[in-house]
């Protein structure tokens, strides 16, 4: 689990004039489950779009920013490629994602399979053998193909539509797959069989994962590294154990006591403040107006990303030499 | 209840409040035929007496019958399928309406398809080239223009230049003298020359809407979620633009298509006089002058039995046509 498949490289994302994506750095390492976690806003379906390359018109992208995919000996950046190559090569062939708002995400007014056909069609891939692959896709996913392809939208439920959706993604035999909150506006019991069926899929198909979620339980579960996020900047990133048993950024502490909590009966600890305006976010450490711990230096200037254990990095002063 | 059954019923419902109305404002508003008559034989100096069974004779009702016995003779007559003969031509009010039908179906259907093809093309283009500001303004200013102009003013202002002063394109009447009607190609050609300057007023003055409400959906349609995953999934752009945006704008308002056809109908009444053409607009608004109320109220009767019956036929359609509106009616 060393080779690298995805490497982002100081990438800084605007919309209109307003960075909201600042510096970010992360590999992905091959059969991992890589997770971006943090509060909504923070720009975690931004890193998701600039990787599948579907950002809006008025958003951009800084030309040192980089996006280095690993499949062939030589890295690949994904944002200096053209379009058509981009297409042809890499969109859902090798990395496909299942997109955040699952419950709107699919044409009300075609059937689930010609979502199938469209998707093979715009990549040439055979008709008659992607309609095979649908079938054994949703049968992988535990729907019944036979009734599902030809319903609407509209005629299945939110999990259903989320299975649809992963099965979709796999089509074309992808090896990363993007998954931007796999289990949020679904019921406990569905995000449950969800997850259990996620780490089945990148078993059987070998696949890696980008997970992107607030949902904890789920991160906890199935994903091997984490990246927290805040302000569109990674702010501590480690392996999942030390995130949960020894978190050091304040705003990582802070987030998972919110969530711990929530068992104990009692209100659930949030973390004081609001999250930040884009425009005018503060000078310094970004957390500071809402840190317990901040000190004069937090607010003059922005910490630095050093390694406090094997692996662990954390962005914040005080772990830093002064 | 079924709920077709139950549309369906309504509907009847509706027609026959329409048509016991309409016949109710003919024989209420003033200029009653049997009067305007007797008193022509009056000031020629017949005999009171004499007079009114002359008009009884003619007309076939008395001047002295009360409205609601009028009202209600009319309304009989249409229910039973009896819609009478025209004071004026003395022919069967039926033989008259079936002449003038093809006409004015041929009209409506053809503006209507006409208005709803470039309507919907206008609209996608709206709010596909959005970012293309000149070219959203002097679209927009341009529809604008033609949404606030009633089409009987167009047409007027188009019989007197685009026909009467410049001679561009025929003005008056349904073909030339020299064809010979029939399911000939010149004739044909003729007729579709002739209801050129016609149509382009039924066109222009209805496409506005139907263009402003489709960019509309474009346009709200375009920032959703499934828009932004079809690209994700390489989908070209060609299929995202018709089976994402135009399918999807569409679908909501297809149920406009009655009201436009509605509006249309409306209208032939204007422009088909206008125009000199045959129809049951120009059927009507000859008619209604001579107060020949058979022929009003049988024109009247297939107004509102075509309106009822587009709606209903939207209605019932609307569900085969938009998965959307099927789940829920079983
Ligand atoms: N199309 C856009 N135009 C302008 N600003 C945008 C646009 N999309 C996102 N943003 C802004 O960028 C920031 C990050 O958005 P993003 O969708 O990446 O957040 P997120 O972490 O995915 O949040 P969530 O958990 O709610 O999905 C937000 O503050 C948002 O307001
Ligand atoms: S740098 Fe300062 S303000 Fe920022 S998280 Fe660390 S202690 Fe808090
Ligand atoms: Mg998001």
């Amino acid at each position: 689990m060393s080779e690298i498949l995805l490497g982002v490289k100081n990438l800084n994302v605007s919309y209109f004039n307003t960075k909201v994506v600042s510096n970010i750095y992360f590999n992905i390492f091959k059969g991992e489950t890589y997770a971006l976690v943090g509060e909504s806003g923070c720009g975690k379906s931004t890193i998701a779009s600039s990787i599948m390359r579907t950002l809006p018109e008025i958003a951009h992208i800084d030309a040192d920013s980089q996006i280095l995919y690993y499949a062939s000996p030589h890295p690949v950046d994904l944002l200096k490629v053209p379009e058509y190559e981009f297409s042809n090569n890499f969109r859902w062939r090798e990395i496909a994602m299942v997109p955040q708002g699952a419950l709107n995400s699919l044409n009300p007014t075609i059937r689930i399979k010609d979502h199938f056909m469209e998707t093979a069609r715009a990549h040439n891939l055979d008709k008659k053998e992607a309609l095979e692959k649908a079938w054994k896709l949703l049968e992988a996913v535990k729907l019944d193909p036979h009734r599902v392809l030809s319903l609407y939208p509209i005629e299945m439920s939110g999990g259903m539509k989320q299975r649809v959706l992963i099965a979709l993604a796999l089509l074309l035999n992808p090896k990363l797959l993007i998954l931007d909150e796999p289990t949020t506006a679904l019921d406990v019991l569905t995000q449950r069989e969800i997850l259990i069926m996620l780490n089945e899929l990148k078993a059987k198909y070998g696949l890696t994962y980008m997970l992107i979620s607030h949902d904890i339980a789920l991160v906890a579960d199935i994903a091997d590294r984490v990246a927290i996020i805040y302000a569109g900047r990674i702010v501590e990133e480690s392996n999942v154990e030390n995130i949960f048993y020894n978190p050091k950024h304040p705003y990582t502490i802070g987030l998972l006591k919110a969530v711990l909590k929530l068992g104990e009966f009692r209100e659930p600890e949030t973390i004081p403040g609001s999250t930040p305006d884009y425009r005018k976010l503060p000078p310094g450490c970004k957390f500071h107006p809402r840190c317990p711990f901040a000190m004069d230096i937090c607010r003059r200037e922005e910490p630095p990303f050093i390694e406090v254990e094997k692996d662990h990095f954390v962005s914040c002063w005080l772990y830093a030499k002064r | 209840m079924n709920w077709a059954l139950r549309k369906a019923i309504f509907s009847l419902a509706a027609w026959f409040l329409a048509v016991s109305i309409s016949i109710l404002i003919i024989v209420l508003s003033p200029g009653d035929p049997a009067l305007i008559m007797l008193t022509g034989f009056l000031q020629q100096g017949i005999p009171y007496d004499q007079a009114v069974r002359m008009v009884q004779a003619y007309i076939g009702f008395s001047p002295a019958e009360p409205w609601w016995s009028k009202w209600l003779r009319y309304l009989l007559g249409v229910v039973t399928g009896n819609l009478g003969v025209s004071i004026t031509y003395r022919i069967p009010v039926a033989q008259l309406i079936a002449n003038a039908i093809p006409w004015s179906i041929f009209f409506v259907s053809y503006s209507l398809s006409l208005t709803v093809i470039l309507g919907v093309l206008i609209g996608i283009a709206l709010a596909y080239y959005r970012s293309n500001t000149i070219f959203v303004r002097s679209v927009t200013t341009v529809l604008t223009v033609f949404n606030s102009i009633p089409n009987w003013i167009l047409a007027a202002v188009f019989f007197v230049y685009i026909g009467a002063r410049w001679q561009l394109l025929p003005y008056m009447g349904p073909y030339s003298n020299d064809v010979t009607p029939g399911l000939n190609l010149q004739f044909i050609a003729s007729v579709l020359y002739h209801y050129t300057l016609p149509t382009m007023v039924m066109v222009l003055t209805s496409i506005p809407g139907w263009a402003f409400g489709i960019s509309a959906m474009a346009s709200a349609i375009l920032k959703e979620d499934f828009i932004t995953y079809a690209k994700a999934r390489g989908l070209p752009s060609s299929r995202i633009l018709w089976t994402y945006i135009t399918r999807n704008s569409i679908l909501p308002i297809y149920a406009n298509i009655a009201i436009t056809f509605t509006w249309l109908l409306v209208g032939t009444v204007w422009l088909e006089s206008q125009f000199l053409l045959p129809g049951l607009g120009s059927l009507l608004a000859t008619t209604s002058g001579a107060r020949d109320y058979p022929v009003m109220i049988g024109v009247y009767v297939i107004l509102i039995t075509a309106i009822v019956l587009g709606a209903l036929f939207t209605d019932l359609t609307y569900g085969f046509i938009d998965p959307r509106a099927r789940v829920g009616e079983t």
